[in-house]
């Protein structure tokens, strides 16, 4: 009682309850109802720099309108949304997370279809979106829209340790050679381990990639889940090689000073374009419906795709967003082949594949 | 020699006087009232989220459509081959954790409390300071002087020593108790020391009288006599083993060390999180909890254990001739290598560019403190952390001081009952205490509703996940306090509240500041517990922590960890100076 009176008191910036969504209006008209919300509430990947920038940069653009960041794990995010949901609540604008996480929503129907959101030209023309089309991560129900993809370097090295020679090929990986000297990302739980093995999966088949992955397995001298510290442990030379690094963070640690190979793709099969948590959706019974189209119109247009890149150094799939701040392992070379991750029809493990990575990987 | 104190509670039970029997009968319609509600409070804050909790982990509907009930979560969850595996290292961990950290630990508090050791201020300070250490970034700390390939330690040992390897391995079974043992000791000595300090030593003077020697006194008469306030912090450090899990997922995982909570930990990470099958496994804890329980009260069945009478108390310090240097040595030396030397390795770490490359162009840096501060959301993060941490730790332990004295003064049906609900908490990691409280609250009424987004919120969340260890612990203080006080209390014409306010919270003031500052250091740290519940507006410097976490950036995250212990320090000192201590020694 004691704290229902405090909260009382003070009442919190959550939305009880919302009407069901007005039409949608044109470009200006909502920029004047959003002022009048004069909030808008987006849930986005966890982490100071892409706050600020996107705090910064929106209040710039509409100073009368309050951006509040929630920061944190998307699957966590989409988990409380569910949770708010049956309680008939509704505190979420816009969505920003990766493909999982937004087909989950997607599911529950949190999620509204975004093409009629997409109010101004530059964010609805197709021509200026990378391969001149919109990517959704189910192109039939085009809840989650892909905005930044990049594709994932598998493995870095330590070049004291190892030629890139040696490593650039597959089955190079397998050399008895690197028993025990090897560290690979968990691929048991979400991340891009997981990512990486489903790609394998699909590029080799369900046979050779079982015999691959028992093998694989077998060289390797840790199985790793914190993320900075695998990429220490091969700029210390504890380890030769990382399969399956964090693309955000090999280049974040390599700004600051740690030293370390980055193999962009196996010259035999190249690699997989992921898009870690480049996607955005606008929720069903937002609480501020005209301030989250303003911010969406903004943030897929080429300012807010440009302040997105340069905090996380990630391409955008705009076509007029720059990318000279941008590693080239991590930009999409035009023309290669790469497979893609982020779609809905493969973000699941087959039955077969779960069984195999449970075996080898599941403590 | 037995203790003399441990005599038949029915004694005291039926040699009262008729009258005051009488006014206790009187007495009884209002107390009952008090204890009905009580139990209603904390069937609503500890019962009702857990139960809708487990409910829900049978439950695979989604918002808007009606309840499809299954098991298969739990079938998952205990059909995995490898859970036995994780269940012994599980257990193995924590019997030799609690093992270690109970010895250390009541050594530590009777040096403290009960002898003439040289420095014992500076020892009660420093083993504080043991606990406000964040346990990472001193982990990390560990590892940079005890990996086999690239630790300090070792390469200077290998070194000098000319050994073929490494002599220390982190990464193992050691290593994992080696990190956990400056926390784990601080938080027990924390916990035991205002027991001792109440203990009268009339008692050990009757001993020594008889002919036992020091040792016998401690082990025959100390010991036993404090046994309430040892059993409970066993019993709490035991289960807290059980479900510690930060160190374990750094240390464990490259050696394939497996226990229960980093099995929970993998389906909470899953996409999307399999919470049903995480609660599943959170039942091991349930159970081991009654287990627990039900041993701790059976011990403790038909005894009582006061040490604080109406009689003058006697707290003189133990003459320990010149084995006091002896004590101060050891002491001493657990201080430097267990806490100031991680505490350095803590600080250093905030002013390297990378903690642990020195070979880097840019080596050492102030940037991490001065983005941290210059870092917008800070200012906030820290008002609303310093109203968590006062909320949780004044509320709560006030709350938890009402509970114990319910427990155990009172003679009312449903007092066995709030004991069992106030260890429930401890059953589930903090994400499924958020999780459940999130379901609780937004499934509640409009009112209730409101609470949502606020740091009352987080207040409530934090005073639910710490009431095992503040009541518990205040429990057994108040089971040291002879119940004759209360008595004369009444005989004198103060109220019960007089009485509570003015005699017993007093005297249950060292346990209470104890209990206070854990819970508020907690509150201040706590990631798990407060991610479901907490909003932009409500942030707190744990989740700033997370965002650095997330941008690989640990170095900033220590300089939180480390802020943090100045502002707890600030507390403690300010604390002081308002005369909350505990009572000298002589």
């Amino acid at each position: 009682m004691l704290f229902a009176l405090l909260a009382m008191a003070n009442p919190p910036a959550t939305i009880i309850a919302q009407a069901a969504p007005a039409p949608l209006p044109h470009w200006d008209s909502a920029v004047n109802a959003a002022k009048k919300e004069g909030k808008v509430v987006v849930f986005g990947p966890a982490g100071e720099v892409i706050r600020n920038a996107i705090v910064e940069a929106f209040k710039k653009s509409f100073p009368a309108i309050s951006l509040e960041y929630v920061g944190g794990r998307a699957s966590e995010g989409a988990a409380r949304v569910k949770v708010e949901r049956e309680g008939g609540v509704f505190s979420l604008d816009i969505f920003i997370g990766g493909a999982v996480t937004l087909m989950e929503l997607g599911a529950i129907g949190a999620l509204e279809r975004l093409e009629p959101a997409m109010l101004l030209p530059e964010v609805k023309d197709p021509r200026l979106w990378r391969d001149g089309r919109h990517e959704f991560t189910n192109p039939t129900t085009r809840f989650a829209l892909v905005f930044s993809s990049q594709p994932n370097p598998p493995v870095i090295y330590n070049p004291k340790l190892v030629n890139v020679a040696e490593i650039d090929q597959l089955y190079e990986l397998l050399d008895p050679k690197w028993k025990g000297k090897v560290v690979i990302n968990d691929p048991y739980i979400a991340g891009p381990a997981a990512s990486l093995f489903r790609w394998l999966w699909r590029t080799l088949g369900a046979g050779k990639a079982a015999d691959y992955f028992r093998k694989l397995r077998a060289q390797a001298g840790a199985i790793d889940r914190d993320q900075r510290r695998q990429i220490d442990w091969v700029a210390l030379g504890k380890y030769a090689w990382l399969l399956a690094p964090n693309n955000g963070m090999i280049y974040q640690l390599a700004q600051r000073g740690l030293k370390f190979g980055v193999l962009a793709e196996f010259t035999d099969h190249g690699t997989h374009i992921g898009t870690g948590s480049g996607c955005l959706a606008l929720m069903h019974r937002a609480p501020h419906p005209n301030a989250a189209l303003v911010f969406l119109n903004w943030f897929l247009g080429k300012e807010g795709q440009t302040v997105w890149s340069r905090a996380l150094h990630l391409q955008s799939r705009r076509a007029d967003v720059a990318v000279d701040h941008i590693p080239p392992y991590l930009i999409v070379k035009p023309g290669a082949r790469y497979w893609i991750s982020y779609y809905e029809k493969d973000a699941r493990r087959s039955p077969q594949e779960e069984a195999v990575i449970k075996e080898l990987f599941g403590r | 020699m037995t203790v003399s104190v441990l005599v038949d509670s029915t004694k005291t039970r039926f040699s009262q006087p008729l009258v005051w029997r009488r006014f206790r009968v009187a007495k009884l319609a209002w107390s009952s009232l008090a204890a009905l509600l009580l139990v209603g409070v904390l069937a609503a804050l500890l019962a009702y989220p857990m139960v809708l909790l487990f409910l829900k982990s049978f439950s695979v509907s989604q918002p808007g459509q009606s309840a499809v009930w299954t098991i298969q979560g739990w079938i998952a969850a205990f059909s995995d081959a490898t859970l036995p595996i994780a269940l012994g290292n599980t257990f193995y961990l924590a019997a030799l954790r609690v093992a270690l950290t109970t010895a250390l630990a009541i050594f530590f508090a009777w040096v403290v409390t009960r002898t003439d050791t040289p420095f014992k201020g500076f020892i009660e300070v420093a083993l504080w300071f043991g606990f406000f250490l964040p346990l990472l970034p001193v982990t990390m700390g560990w590892i940079l002087l005890l990996d086999p390939q690239y630790g300090l330690i070792n390469k200077w040992l290998v070194e000098v020593f000319g050994l073929a390897e490494a002599p220390f391995d982190i990464y193992s079974y050691w290593g994992i108790v080696w990190c956990h043992l400056a926390f784990s000791t601080s938080v027990r000595f924390m916990l035991m020391t205002p027991a001792f300090s109440a203990t009268d030593a009339a008692m050990e003077e009757a001993g020594l009288v008889c002919g036992s020697s020091r040792a016998g006194v401690l082990f025959r008469v100390t010991i036993p006599a404090l046994a309430p306030a040892v059993l409970a912090s066993t019993a709490l450090g035991f289960i807290r083993s059980l479900e510690s899990l930060e160190i374990e997922m750094v240390l464990g995982i490259p050696a394939d060390i497996y226990v229960v909570s980093t099995k929970i930990w993998d389906y909470l990470h899953w996409e999307p999180p399999l919470y049903d099958r995480a609660t599943a496994l959170c039942s091991i804890f349930l159970l081991f909890i009654f287990l627990l329980v039900w041993l701790h009260r059976s011990f403790l069945r038909g005894r009582e254990f006061t040490t604080v009478t109406g009689r003058s108390h006697i707290a003189e310090s133990l003459a320990l001739g010149r084995w006091r240097w002896l004590t101060c040595g050891l002491s001493l030396l657990y201080v430097c290598v267990m806490i100031i030397l991680p505490l350095l390795m803590l600080v250093v770490g905030t002013f390297m560019e990378m903690f642990g490359h020195f070979d880097l162009e840019t080596t050492w840096t102030t940037r991490h403190w001065s983005g941290t501060f210059a870092d917008p959301v800070f200012l906030r993060s820290v008002k609303n952390t310093v109203v968590l941490g006062l909320g949780a730790a004044l509320a709560g332990t006030l709350i938890y001081a009402l509970i114990s004295y319910l427990i155990v003064r009172s003679e009312l049906p449903g007092r066995n009952l709030i004991d069992i609900l106030s260890w429930l908490p401890w059953a589930l990691p903090g994400v499924l205490i958020s999780l459940a409280l999130l379901w609780s609250v937004l499934g509640s009424g409009a009112y209730v509703k409101l609470l949502y987004g606020t740091v009352s919120l987080l207040v409530l969340a934090m005073i639910v996940k710490e009431m095992p260890l503040g009541t518990q612990i205040i429990k057994a203080a108040v089971q040291q306090i002879g119940p004759e006080l209360e008595e004369a209390s009444n005989a004198a014409g103060a109220s019960w509240l007089d009485y509570f306010r003015r005699i017993l919270l007093p005297l249950l003031k060292p346990t209470m500041v104890s209990v206070a500052i854990i819970v508020f250091i907690s509150a201040a740290r706590d990631i798990p517990t407060v991610v479901f519940l907490s909003t932009h507006e409500s942030r707190t410097l744990s989740l700033l922590m997370l965002d650095y976490i997330a941008e690989a950036n640990q170095e900033k995250a220590a300089v939180l960890g480390v802020f943090l212990v100045f502002v707890i320090f600030g507390f403690l000192l300010i604390g002081r100076l308002l005369g909350f201590r505990r009572p000298a020694v002589r």
